[in-house]
């Protein structure tokens, strides 16, 4: 799963993103409210990312990057922390708990900037071989759903 | 509005019947709404994790995940006992 490049946020387009932190905010009862500076640069970032083909850790990054710019007015820390997070949740599945939690904990942190690359580096590289033996569990996008860009229709084959 | 659920045709002849055979498949958008759904759950707990630490003090973040931690590694240890004792 670490050595793997794959299009890791292509389940994530910009739009679901706004739609994950507007349900964060209305959660809290609060205006899902975008940052003028940040929220053009944090898309102009993502975008391109949602088809790229990448490695986890670069996904992590990016999430972290976009934290950082903050292109929102709240919970920009949630919405990228559980985007992080869901990427690998098929992975973890299959994982016992407790290490599972421990990753879930360290990207956590990692995308809000508490814990920094090296650490991730160090629990991933350490949590290595458990990963590359579980076996996906779902969330890895099937063959049908790789084909084409975006959340495009899909016309029956001649 | 649900998941739109797309399917690809095939027409199938077989001794001079002709079948109609569909393949269902998950689709990119399902896939989408499912990561969503996902993610949001995740960002709820993570929401709720934030807000019951600020009702206890900055303190207890870290020592309830370290709790959390200590008892999965005593549960799973009292298991392993268990199990070489019964072999």
């Amino acid at each position: 799963m670490t050595r793997n490049e794959k299009q890791w946020l292509n389940a994530t387009p910009w739009e679901s993103v706004l739609t994950l932190n507007k349900a964060l905010c209305q959660a809290q009862k609060m205006e899902p409210l975008n940052d003028s500076r940040g929220y053009d640069a944090a898309r102009r970032i993502w975008e391109p990312a949602v088809n790229r083909k990448m490695s986890i850790r670069e996904a992590f990054d990016i999430c972290h990057q976009v934290y950082d710019i903050g292109p929102f007015t709240f919970n920009n820390g949630n919405t990228f922390a559980a985007i992080g997070r869901t990427i690998v949740e098929d992975y973890l599945k299959a994982a016992p708990p407790l290490e599972a939690q421990i990753l879930r904990t360290t990207i956590c942190h990692y995308v809000v900037g508490q814990v920094d690359r090296k650490e991730l580096h160090q629990v991933l590289r350490h949590f290595e071989p458990l990963l590359e033996s579980l076996p996906t569990a779902g969330h890895a996008p099937s063959p049908q759903a790789k084909i084409g860009s975006g959340p495009q229709e899909q016309s029956a084959p001649s | 509005m649900g998941p739109q659920i797309l399917r690809f045709f095939r027409i199938g002849i077989i001794d001079r019947r002709i079948f109609l055979i569909t393949f269902p498949f998950v689709t990119h958008r399902q896939e989408a709404e499912k990561f969503l759904r996902a993610a949001g759950k995740a960002g709820l707990r993570l929401q709720q994790n934030v807000s019951s630490e600020a009702n206890e003090g900055s303190e207890a973040a870290g020592v309830r995940t370290l709790q959390r931690i200590k008892a999965s590694l005593r549960k799973r240890n009292l298991n392993r006992k268990q199990a070489c004792d019964e072999k």
